[in-house]
């Protein structure tokens, strides 16, 4: 191992320290907002700490808005769309890594341009057909325009991951008599389990964040998701900063879990077809 | 019956395990795309019945608008900048993330945290951190004393840009940063071993060892992030609008505005169609630039 000098090192902790401000300072400012009391946030100049605690603005959100109703919108569209495109890119995925077939090109450039869809440019004609086949203002519907973004990217990440694998494997498993199903179910999924909870993380993360598709898409406050849900917040006729950040922060909670305890995982998703295949 | 049932699906597993994604992706991909070029050259309207075939009168429009030109430089600018800004940050926190240094882990999981943001969550939040009246930033620079004055970084058609791409930056980085440590951390150490023992500096080291190492990774992140970036609708709607006075108007943004404001569907089509062909030129660039093609992950 190399030894760093002290004058290095302290080059690097300040670098460090100044880009970890950077990237900290604004989840404590919105949290410290939302958990002050209303004086102390319009205060001028603003204090930077303050031991003060009022978490009115919390029960505000919870009480005199829908924001539990949209909390569980979220959850349920996100939750959904993870498993039917987890499912369906692995399949996918397992066969453009592994199988022979007239065509087969074709389908991986095409999975690659479609990743590259600008979401404006399908918000329209998405909606045209939504509403054609009646699934506008559906969870349905939002999740199957979920899958325009998420399916592409999971099976490029999935068969770049399947493609690691090595297929001494399977082959002793053909040799034994295996279909090629089995061989699917009890060696590729179990091995693949990294990759497969990367594509679930991310499908999770970006149905989550979601903005565009559900503002267009949901036009019912009773089927709003938090992030449209938070935006007409913002521009109703009140514009309660301390509410804004309050719910923000519930909104962002569940996914910096995600990213504190499945921290690895988030790093194989975005590294796989980059560094392996 | 069922065993020849089983022979076939044996068989054709590979046809049968693509089928359910792909007609998603038929219904909800292709199809809409072809109607959208198909709109693009009518003359349809969000409220009004009704519509015809106008050839190529939408495209001359919009290119002979000064809101689209404005808002053709600005996508540039905000792309490009961000990208720049993003990568310099990516590669000097990754190279130093990738030093045997204590708490390590602890830099390593607090870079990563605005990257957890949704970008509806990152607009609202530095909306109200770069405030004129009450917001954080100015305070902190008149501290400084770097500024005299509040500034209303978003309210003016000055530095509106600079404050998005600002705030797209602090978002974006931590991708550049996770995957150049992932292509630093997969460098073997004998090249390094041997670039000492040949006696090369720190700046050859780099230019000779680490950077053609992480190129194929940066490669990619950087068509990623570039496409990403080029479609940000959300962050800069939310955060600007588009204003003010048009300096942050950007495609995505003006395509909504034309087609759900204005309810011009025609045009809007036509906005979304130039913009995905910008798209498609630039990976196609930039999958070259890289030696990056299809076989890397679709090679058997």
């Amino acid at each position: 191992m190399e030894k760093i000098k002290i004058s290095e090192k302290i080059f690097y902790y300040s670098l460090l320290t100044f880009f970890s401000i950077f990237a900290l300072f604004p989840l404590y400012w919105m949290v410290a907002t939302s958990i002050r009391p209303y004086i102390i946030v319009y205060q001028t100049p603003p204090l930077l700490f303050s031991r003060e605690l009022d978490f009115s603005a919390y029960k505000m959100v919870l009480t005199l808005t829908p924001f539990i109703k949209m909390f569980w919108n979220s959850l349920y569209v996100s939750v959904l769309t993870t498993i039917i495109c987890t499912l369906f890119s692995a399949m996918a995925g397992h066969s453009l890594a592994r199988m022979k077939f007239k065509g087969k090109k074709l389908i991986t450039r095409g999975v690659l341009i479609a990743y590259i869809f600008p979401q404006i440019l399908l918000v329209l004609p998405l909606y045209v057909l939504l509403v054609k086949f009646s699934l506008g203002n559906s969870h349905f519907g939002l999740i199957l325009t979920y899958m325009t973004f998420s399916f592409p990217f999971c099976v490029w990440m999935l068969t770049a991951y399947f493609l690691t694998i090595p297929e001494d494997l399977e082959e002793a498993a053909y040799i034994d008599g295996a279909s090629k199903f089995r061989v699917f179910t009890t060696i590729i999924l179990p091995l693949s389990k990294p990759g497969l909870a990367a594509a679930a993380i991310f499908t999770f993360i970006h149905a989550w964040n979601e903005f565009l598709y559900a503002l267009v898409f949901l036009n019912s406050d009773s089927k709003a998701t938090l992030s449209v849900g938070i935006y007409r917040l913002m521009s109703g006729e009140i514009f309660d900063w301390q509410a804004i950040l309050a719910s923000s922060t519930m909104m962002v909670f569940p996914i910096l879990i995600i990213y504190l305890f499945l921290q690895k995982y988030i790093v194989t998703g975005l590294t796989a077809g980059a560094t392996k295949g | 019956m069922i065993r020849k049932i089983n022979q076939f699906v044996d068989k054709h597993l590979g046809i049968i395990f693509l089928i359910p994604g792909l007609s998603v992706i038929f219904f909800i991909l292709a199809y809409p795309v072809i109607t959208n070029i198909y709109i693009s050259f009518t003359n349809k309207h969000l409220i009004y019945q009704g519509f015809k075939f106008i050839g190529f009168e939408n495209y001359t429009t919009i290119f002979t608008e000064d809101i689209f030109s404005t808002a053709v430089i600005n996508t540039f600018v905000f792309t490009f900048s961000s990208i720049i800004l993003q990568f310099l940050i990516g590669l000097v926190t990754a190279l130093i993330l990738n030093k045997p240094l204590k708490g390590i882990i602890f830099f390593r999981l607090a870079l990563i945290i605005p990257y957890a943001f949704p970008p509806l969550v990152i607009a609202l939040l530095w909306k109200w951190m770069l405030g004129k009246l009450y917001g954080i930033f100015n305070f902190i620079l008149m501290d400084l004393n770097i500024i005299e004055q509040p500034v209303s970084w978003l309210g003016h058609p000055d530095t509106a840009m600079s404050a998005a791409v600002i705030v797209n930056v602090w978002f974006g980085f931590p991708l550049f940063t996770l995957g150049i440590l992932a292509g630093l951390q997969s460098i073997p150490t004998e090249q390094y071993e041997v670039a000492k023992i040949e006696g090369a500096n720190w700046y050859q080291t780099f230019w000779y060892v680490t950077l053609p190492n992480i190129l194929t990774i940066v490669g990619i992140i950087v068509i990623l992030r570039t496409i990403w970036v080029f479609n940000t609708f959300d962050l800069v709607y939310v955060l600007t609008g588009g204003g003010p006075l048009n300096s942050t108007m950007t495609l995505p943004i003006y395509s909504y505005n034309v087609g759900w404001r204005n309810g011009l569907l025609g045009e809007t089509a036509a906005v979304a169609i130039f913009l995905f062909i910008i798209l498609i030129i630039f990976t196609f660039f930039y999958f070259k630039l890289f030696k990056i093609n299809e076989d890397q992950y679709g090679k058997n």
